[in-house]
């Protein structure tokens, strides 16, 4: 528990007691809107867009890019001589690099438009990969609904696999709007059913979204309870 | 007939000319797809090529184009919230708490990058260096480049690390508080202090007028093994240092005692408007709602725990069956329709038939 | 006359929730969870893990779904280090870089304590791969990496990953023997089913997409998953029981526990704005 082995005012104790004021401070909103709120909210943002940075640079820019391209990997022996020769391949980032930035043109009116070359690039990169993903990760799925609807001793896997295949169908019903329907017809039934079953889904969502937002206030409760609230007793 | 053609012809250039944005612009965009798309198709070799040769420089090429663009937050905030700063407009103080944080964390974290590469540095250099002796013997027997001096230079750069340790100074000095860094430190010193010994013997060795070569190569075994056994000890020592460095605990106080908890803070606020929009809006009116009712109260009862709180023992098992056979198909159905949707948009996309939403609206 | 049970205040509704929440958390009220399927499918998992290969266990959370994510992924690295399986941290999500460096050196510095004289080191027993940016594209990347060595270069701290004792029999994700992937952000979990085939998948979500990762575990894309924070206080039972050298560290079922009187809270507030609507239009 917090509070036992730690000396007062050291890191330790001021994460702590810095972690439980940023907490209070956001809770306040629930009176009103108020300016506490308003200041730890933005630090938060800026903290956040700080952090964002380094961690891209620390984890990738630096060395996987910059660091072999400007042969700061590579290591003077005390006579002078290199460890071994620079690579000129990694002169080849250069290229990523130009076109990269030709993010920034869209800070300019003129050449807003050069910024569209290098989002085009990136929509299409992730078109083409998008073929391989959604095949690898729907086709498992297709499979897995094809199911048997008699199981031989087995009443309550087979009572289970009927209501999983007329809740799948059923629910495709719903969706399929290729042909005219006619009320009361075989299709606006089915649909309806669909319709039905996917309530029961969403009710299974909203459940369960309840639970995960209560679940972070939980958190933040046991941590000022047990940890934050223990630093003054 | 050719002034069909000529007519045809300056319509086609007219055309490019009024509309060269675009063709550029969706040109890019399928060369951006078109590798993975090919990658997915064919297979990885055809006779002797091997397609996925170069697939790790291509995705780290493409993760670099992405990477670009992380400055492009930073002048986008400097334009609102600084300007909001100077002309000191309303909320401008939540501004500079906006600013000054971000400057702050890019400092203390850039600060910690900067103290990490030159803790790393300092043993990776120890650790390269035991190479060194052997290709200073090689060089000699093969090219007879001298190599007296340049072992001298290496029990020099010795010398001058165990001067910066005594002076309590650089990556390598003696760390403060744990143990075991304690332990290797007194390794590091003493493997230091033995490397600078057979360095100083095997310049002699090198300067003498018959050099034995055997005695040479052995010199420079046990030199190697100095070397080797000091970047042990010494990465220890190094990231002993590292961790224990203010610049590395101010960070985790920017990170365990704002960073965190103000994220969760802000996410667990959901929970108070959740109860409150449950109460508000949950009202059962239909058959429909009945049904989503009856489902969410046996997915959030199905899982409270045993005890004085358990309304029925087989609720968990109820829950677990709607969500493996009512749940489960409803999604998926819904699942398919949109995996589809999304296959044929991005497909749209690539070939460039749908307007960017992020486009400027000039495109000629 | 029952109208005014469709509207109380809403400063009172926030109240009760703080306290049906607060009351176990100060009486340190921990009740046995309900049983899960799929956390029992996810021990089963890590249970039959042979040293040899390592695990890649992606951290893809930020501190908005830390409250269940955390514990998930802090009870996971417990099980992995007690049967003594070297695993890397890895990230696709930026925020996340901070748990992927403090949540083994936590479990590590915990394990000691209750241990002494076993030791868990960083380099031999995990390695931390940092935030990779790019997304899908670096997942992909990883995957069809000859040698991810060569592709990652180094770890979270600039060490060259060929200089780290655990990547030493490491090249490709043949040497994976598993995935462990934690997040409740859209779309990367997706990125990790499409993109990086192979290795056994574990998964570890926030109680919203619990109905999503069903369609996964149904289709056996996914061996098993934790459901939120039930799930993590589940699998906490199960650790505690195989390993009953454990003690009292039990986060996930205080967190569960207090969620339960919660949920009958918002259940009871429902019902009474049903009551509200039904009575009210008795009277009309």
């Amino acid at each position: 528990m917090a509070g036992e082995g730690m000396a007062f005012f050291s890191f330790a104790w001021w994460e702590i007691f810095l972690g439980g004021i940023s907490t209070l401070a956001v809770f306040s909103f629930l009176y009103r809107e108020n300016p506490f709120y308003r200041f730890f909210e933005h630090l938060y943002i800026g903290i956040a867009t700080g952090w964002g940075i380094i961690a891209a640079v620390r984890n990738f820019l630096w060395p996987r890019v910059f660091k072999p391209l400007l042969g700061a990997d590579l290591m003077v022996f005390p006579d002078g001589s290199l460890s071994q020769p620079y690579n000129q391949a990694y002169l080849l980032f250069l290229l990523p690099m130009s076109f990269g930035l030709l993010y920034y043109a869209i800070l300019s009116k003129r050449h807003s438009w050069l910024a569209q070359l290098v989002i085009g690039f990136e929509l299409g990169y992730a078109g083409g990969l998008a073929f391989k993903g959604t095949f690898i990760e729907l086709l498992p799925q297709l499979f897995d609904s094809f199911r048997p609807l008699y199981v031989p001793g087995s009443a309550a896997e087979s009572l289970a696999n009927i209501v999983f295949v007329l809740t799948l169908t059923s629910s495709m019903v719903y969706f399929f709007f290729t042909f005219k329907r006619t009320p009361g017809g075989i299709v606006s039934r089915c649909s309806g059913v669909g319709r039905w079953m996917m309530m029961g889904c969403f009710g299974a969502f909203f459940g369960s979204t309840i639970m995960a937002r209560m679940a972070l206030l939980v958190e933040r409760l046991d941590f000022l309870i047990h940890q934050w609230a223990a630093l003054f007793y | 007939m050719g002034g069909k053609a000529s007519l045809a012809a300056l319509g086609g250039v007219g055309f490019l000319r009024t509309h060269y944005r675009q063709i550029i612009t969706a040109g890019i965009t399928f060369i951006g797809g078109f590798y993975f798309f090919l990658e997915f198709i064919l297979p990885a070799q055809i006779g002797e090529f091997k397609f996925g040769k170069y697939h790790d420089q291509i995705s780290t090429g493409v993760m670099v184009v992405g990477a670009m663009a992380i400055g492009l937050g930073i002048i986008n905030i400097l334009r609102i919230h600084g300007s909001a700063i100077l002309k000191t407009s309303r909320g401008w103080m939540n501004s500079l708490a906006l600013l000054g944080g971000m400057f702050i964390m890019l400092a203390v974290a850039g600060s910690d990058l900067i103290n990490s590469e030159k803790s790393v540095s300092s043993w990776k250099y120890l650790a390269n260096l035991q190479t060194f002796p052997g290709k200073v013997l090689e060089d000699f027997q093969t090219k007879s480049i001298p190599a007296a001096e340049r072992i001298e230079a290496l029990g020099r750069f010795v010398g001058q690390t165990l001067d910066q340790i005594a002076a309590n100074q650089g990556p390598l000095r003696r760390p403060s508080g744990a143990d075991k860094a304690g332990v290797e430190f007194s390794v590091l010193n003493a493997d230091l202090l033995q490397a600078g010994a057979h360095a100083l013997l095997l310049a002699q060795e090198y300067r003498a007028a018959a050099p034995d070569l055997a005695r040479i190569a052995a010199l420079s075994r046990e030199l190697s093994a100095s070397l080797k056994s000091a970047a042990s000890a010494a990465q220890k020592v190094a990231t002993a240092n590292y961790e224990n460095a203010v610049v590395r605990r101010v960070q985790r106080l920017l990170e365990n005692g704002f960073f965190f908890p103000l994220g969760a803070a802000m996410f667990s606020l959901l929970a108070f408007y959740i109860a409150t929009a449950a109460y508000r809006s949950f009202r059962v009116r239909s058959l429909e709602a009945l049904i989503m009712m009856i489902a969410a109260v046996v997915v959030m009862l199905g899982q409270i725990p045993h005890g004085p709180l358990y309304v029925w023992d087989k609720l968990p098992a109820m829950r677990l069956w709607l969500l493996q056979n009512l749940s489960t198909p409803a999604f998926r159905a819904v699942y398919f329709g949109a995996a589809i949707a999304g296959l044929a948009m991005s497909v749209r996309m690539w070939l460039s038939l749908e307007r960017s939403p992020l486009s400027t609206g000039d495109d000629k | 006359m029952f109208s005014f049970l469709e509207r109380v205040d809403r400063r009172i509704i926030y109240i009760l929730v703080a306290v049906s929440v607060a009351v176990p958390l100060i009486f340190n009220v921990s009740l046995r969870p309900a049983p899960m399927a799929t956390a029992d499918a996810f021990f089963t998992a890590v249970e039959r893990l042979e040293p040899g290969k390592i695990v890649l266990i992606s951290a893809d959370f930020g501190p908005g779904t830390l409250a269940e994510n955390r514990p998930q992924a802090e009870l996971a690295i417990e099980h992995l280090m007690r049967k003594r399986i070297g695993f890397a941290m890895i990230s696709v999500y930026a925020l996340a870089s901070p748990f992927l460096r403090q949540l083994p050196e936590d479990v590590a510095a915990r394990l000691e304590r209750e241990m002494p004289g076993q030791k868990w080191e960083y380099g031999k027993d995990w390695i931390n791969l940092g935030f990779q940016p790019g997304g899908m594209i670096a997942i992909q990347g990883i995957a069809k990496a000859e040698d991810m060595r060569v592709f990652l270069k180094t770890d979270a701290n600039n060490i060259p990953l060929e200089d780290l004792p655990l990547m030493k029999d490491v090249k490709s994700i043949k040497d994976i023997s598993l995935l462990m992937q934690f997040t409740g952000l859209l779309g990367v979990f997706n990125a990790w089913v499409q993109y990086f085939q192979g290795p056994l998948f574990l998964h570890g979500c926030t109680s919203v997409t619990i109905p999503e990762a069903f369609i996964y575990f149904s289709s056996k894309q996914i061996a098993g998953f934790f459901e939120g924070i039930a799930g993590a206080a589940w699998y906490e039972v199960m650790l505690s029981e195989r390993f009953p050298q454990r003690g009292s560290y039990n986060v996930a079922l205080r967190v569960n526990t207090g969620l339960s009187f919660a949920h009958l809270v918002v259940l009871a507030f429902i019902v009474l704005g049903n009551a509200g609507l039904l009575f009210g239009r008795r009277k009309e």
